[in-house]
């Protein structure tokens, strides 16, 4: 038998009382005194089987902080000595440029490549603090085969149905990136990309793929694909460490529009030292789909 | 703050002060009410054992100003001290517990939404209740199943003389009730009926130019028969049905529907057989129910969620003063609990797809009690009770094993009324109080509380789609220990009764939903997955005054408290404060009788703002933007506060018939009360901008509105 995963109904909820509310509501903006904040350092770090590791370093900013071309430099940390460590083999990261990306600045290695079952330690040096991580390549689990759904009504927009069979006896984590040629500039989570077998562990299981959009990158906003899109499908299996991470900062990306959602908290680091963010192995297969 | 005292005098000192002078209204006699087989076997008011008991006549709510025209018990509640509201609506909080920690009973038979319009309007008909009580301290014996109070709502019998008929109309609804003698002096029938019209005049105006059609309205329906059958046998059988209906549709390119209902029954019969005049029994049957149904479809999706709750419900009372200085109350409850707590079904593309392979959840809950209150003294009254109740869990139910909490190891199916996990708990209380005088007494009192089922909310306001759990071998029951004492002080030459409380309240085996985790639905997953569980703490003092009669009456309630919790999964354990943790809470009632057709009333409340969880600092990762969120609920948002006041007008008064109009002006200052806040960014960061507010949405600043009552 095989199961799909269905979006969320919580927001339509939410937004039935807001318009049933809105018959005797008035919005106003208001001033609150806020507590100091201290900004702290922000890894985007990723090793993928074949590949260099990559990372971003950034930092966090007050909530309210008005950001702009003038400051939005200072939130980029380029000063770092960034290693990372496999097998008592170092490799020191070197400053590169993506102008398709945010930060535009990122350190990309020149020595190790990242290897199915082994571990990755990631060490970062800024202005006297060091900063740690460990993460690991898991075993890959590729997809059986996927079909394009179009939706009832509508024979533009279409999603696709990807099947996969889930390795038994062991916890896995998965995550779907999605990259549309001409349409996005880099490979972006799906809508409710990362997922665990909870509830179907050993079995055939159906995830079902729209795209999603980000605010920062370059990625155009639809919400189904479109006839004649050009689609790489990235499937990722990852620990679950990096599971719970993703998983709460999509909670927090659905919840972020809705006032009355049980208020969230924030995703566990897993980087020592005091800094926010993630150190993640992914272990990938990739799929080329044309939408017609 | 100035300018909320300065208010607050003008309010007070805009009217002359007329207390008159009347006799002693302290009885101080024993009592002895056999109406309703409530028998108070105790004195009134002062030499009363209970604490925290508050009791609303019909004729105080009827004072009290209107919201759009209708006048809702809960909200009159929310105006004495330790209930605490939750802004507008008419959801409430007893001495820092949480929303369903209250009993909420019609003719001793509970409902479970007591909400019209979400939270905005209560299900009660103020001309169908006879009177409204609480107990927010140790509850009394003969109640049970939930652990911060019992709001005990007595509905109105029908006339045994004359056949006469009621009516309101307001701007929002309009309500008829029909009532008289079946046979005179021996049975009589109430009916009861109100409806909004919101929805009718929106097809008088609606052009069909609106992409959008929306439709909106809740009913209810009263019904009650009183049957004296001889001397010594009442029956009384009481019917309410209540539902809202709510749709929203895309008209014209048919993308989007949603429609949600939801509703409450309940069906009760009552016996009371008075065997000599110090003893009686009661036999109460009843069922209550309540389901909501939310769908929506979105092109070619559609989801649709059950959930329901039914109570079938048997209780017998024993009643006896067995001497002059003692009386017994002897009982059995059970309740029969059928919850379906999320049913859950989706089509997408050509599939259909039922998430939930629980339907039913079978529970029963049964109790046996005893209390006693004794005389000590003149002066000392001393009252105990004790109820010893069960709560079973039966089949059919299959729960889902899984080894560290992923990956499906097991599934253990329980056939039907096999036993799944069997709760026994006692449920001790205790109360003495001491007459210094008889003006004066002393009062203290524990208790000690078990709730079975447990309302999960799925947001921080309460919505017809929060679901009731029961509990199971995962959830525990939650268990309340309350202690309190009082003083108490009247002052019968000005008609004032003052009181001073205060309390400290432990709540175990609290639950809250884990974070995010409803915004998907999980496969296979048992209902009681998703909890965290922990520990509540309160403490409070109340002083309360109020004058009982004279040309001016009314009352002062102040509440100082704190709500804290404990979640061992929650900020790692720390203490936080609870969502509706009040510092501050106050209230102010007056009514005045400017002339024998003129009388105006006013009210004033002032509340803590809610505590809430904000995000501190954020920062860019894979595309987004990210949060960092302040230790939970360590915010406070502005505080609540605004005045109402009512002018009503007797326009015609006989013996027989009367029609008054009534003007209300709800919020009377505008005050711009937070009903939420949210935090809006705008900009592009590709074009490297972004800048974050703070917004707030108000609900009901000034509103009008005009009603007209009709008795003939």
């Amino acid at each position: 038998m095989a199961y799909k995963i269905h979006f969320s109904f919580l927001p339509y909820i939410f937004s039935i009382v807001l318009s049933t509310s809105m018959l005797f509501s008035c919005t106003k903006e208001i001033e609150i005194a806020y507590p100091k904040t201290e900004k702290q350092l922000v890894v985007e770090g990723y090793i993928e089987q074949g590949k260099y590791p990559i990372v971003f370093l950034t930092k966090s900013s007050p909530y309210f902080e008005k950001i702009d071309s003038t400051n939005l430099a200072e939130l980029i940390a380029s000063f770092a000595k960034v290693t990372v460590i496999c097998d008592g083999v170092e490799d020191v990261l070197t400053l590169k440029y993506n102008a398709n990306y945010f930060p535009v600045l990122y350190y990309e290695g020149t020595t190790i490549v990242g290897e199915i079952g082994k571990s990755y330690t990631l060490k970062i040096e800024l202005s006297g603090k060091t900063y740690t991580s460990t993460t690991k390549i898991v075993e890959p689990v590729p997809l059986d085969n996927f079909s394009i759904i179009k939706l009832k009504n509508n024979d533009v927009q279409k999603f696709i149905d990807v099947h996969f069979t889930d390795p038994s006896l062991r916890p896995n984590f998965y995550r779907m990136y999605v990259k549309r040629i001409g349409k996005d500039s880099t490979f972006y989570p799906s809508y409710l990309s990362t997922f665990s077998d909870f509830g179907f562990d050993g079995k055939p299981f159906t995830y079902e793929v729209v795209p999603s959009f980000s605010p920062i990158i370059k990625t155009k906003n639809e919400n189904y694909f479109i006839d004649g899109d050009s689609v790489i499908l990235k499937f990722c299996a990852m620990e679950e460490s990096q599971y719970n991470y993703w998983k709460k900062i999509e909670g927090q990306i659905a919840l972020a529009s809705n006032p009355f959602g049980i208020s969230s908290s924030d995703p566990p680091s897993t980087i020592t030292g005091g800094a926010l963010g993630i150190w993640a192995g992914l272990s990938s297969n990739y799929y080329s789909i044309k939408i017609k | 703050m100035l300018k909320y005292f300065l208010l607050l005098f003008w309010i007070i000192f805009s009217f002359d002060l007329v207390i008159a002078q009347e006799k002693d209204s302290i009885n101080t006699q024993k009592t002895k009410e056999l109406e309703n087989a409530v028998v108070k076997l105790k004195n009134s008011g002062i030499l009363e054992a209970e604490i925290g008991a508050l009791t609303l006549t019909k004729k105080e709510m009827e004072r009290l100003p209107s919201f759009l025209g209708e006048r809702d018990p809960l909200k009159a509640m929310q105006l004495l001290p330790g209930i605490q509201s939750s802004g507008d609506g008419n959801g409430i909080y007893v001495r820092g517990g949480g929303m369903d920690q209250n009993l909420i009973t019609l003719d001793d038979i509970p409902l479970y939404n007591v909400s019209h319009l979400f939270g905005f309007f209560s299900v009660f008909n103020s001309n169908t209740i006879q009177k409204l009580e609480i107990h927010k301290g140790g509850m009394p014996a003969n109640y049970g199943g939930r652990i911060s109070s019992v709001v005990a709502i007595t509905s109105e019998n029908g006339s045994l003389n004359r056949w006469k008929i009621d009516g309101n109309i307001g701007i929002l609804a309009a309500n008829l009730t029909i009532q008289g003698p079946i046979k005179k002096d021996t049975s009589s029938l109430l009916f009861s009926m109100r409806r909004t019209y919101v929805d009718l005049l929106k097809n008088i105006f609606d052009r069909r130019t609106s992409h959008f059609e929306s439709d909106y309205y809740f009913y209810d329906l009263n019904f009650k028969y009183f049957h004296r059958i001889n001397s010594k046998n009442k029956l009384y059988l009481t019917g309410f049905m209540g539902a809202d209906y709510f749709l929203y549709n895309d008209r014209k390119e048919k993308t989007f529907s949603n429609e949600i209902d939801w509703g409450t029954k309940l069906l009760s019969a009552r016996l009371v057989h008075t065997i000599n005049e110090k003893s009686s029994v009661q036999l109460t049957v009843g069922v209550t129910d309540y389901r909501m149904n939310f769908g929506a479809s979105i092109y070619s999706y559609s989801f649709n969620l059950f959930s329901s709750i039914q109570d079938y419900v048997a209780k017998l009372a024993y009643v006896i003063r067995s001497s002059t200085k003692s009386s017994w109350r002897i009982g059995i409850d059970n309740t029969i609990h059928s919850i379906s707590p999320n049913n859950f079904q989706a089509n997408g593309g050509n599939a259909k797809f039922n998430y939930s392979d629980v339907k039913k959840l079978i529970a029963n809950e049964g109790a046996f009690y005893i209390a006693n209150e004794y005389k000590l003294t003149q002066k000392m009254d001393f009252s105990f009770g004790c109820r010893i109740s069960t709560f079973t869990h039966v089949g059919p139910f299959t729960r889902y094993d899984y080894s560290k909490g992923y990956g499906l190891k097991d599934s253990i199916y329980y056939k039907p009324n096999s036993i799944i996990r069997n709760y026994v708990s006692p449920e001790p209380r205790f109360s003495i109080s001491y007459a210094f005088s008889s003006k004066a007494s002393i009062k203290a009192d524990f208790s000690q509380n078990y709730q079975y089922i447990h309302l999960a909310p799925v947001s921080s306001i309460s919505l017809p789609t929060d679901v009731w759990i029961p509990s199971s071998s995962v959830v525990k029951p939650q268990i309340g220990r309350q202690y309190s004492i009082g003083y108490y002080r009247n002052f019968p030459t000005q008609n004032i009764e003052t009181s001073v409380e205060t309390y400290y309240k432990k709540m175990d085996n609290l639950i809250e939903y884990r974070e995010g985790v409803l915004s998907l639905i999980k496969l296979q997953s048992n209902y009681d997955d998703n909890f965290y569980f922990g520990t509540g703490q309160s403490y409070g003092i109340e002083f309360f005054a109020k004058k009982t009669s004279g040309k001016m009456t009314g009352w002062f309630g102040y509440t100082l408290s704190k709500s804290t919790r404990n979640f061992k999964d929650i900020e790692k354990g720390a203490t936080f404060y609870a969502k509706n943790d009040r510092r501050h809470d106050l209230s102010l009632v007056l009514n005045y009788q400017i002339s024998p057709r003129i009388s105006f009333s006013c009210i004033f409340t002032y509340k803590t703002g809610n505590a809430m969880t904000i995000p501190l600092s954020r920062y860019f990762l894979q595309g987004n933007i990210v949060n960092t969120y302040s230790p939970k609920n360590s915010f406070r948002i502005p505080a609540y506060h605004r005045a109402d006041i009512s002018m009503t007008y007797l326009i015609h008064k006989t013996e027989t018939k009367e029609s008054s109009l009534n003007f209300s002006l709800y919020n009377v200052y505008g005050r711009q009360n937070p009903f939420y806040m949210y935090f809006e960014t705008t900009g592009d960061l590709n074009k490297f901008s972004l800048e974050t507010k703070v917004k707030q949405v108000s609900l009901f600043t000034i509103l009008p509105s005009i009603s007209y009552k009709f008795t003939f």
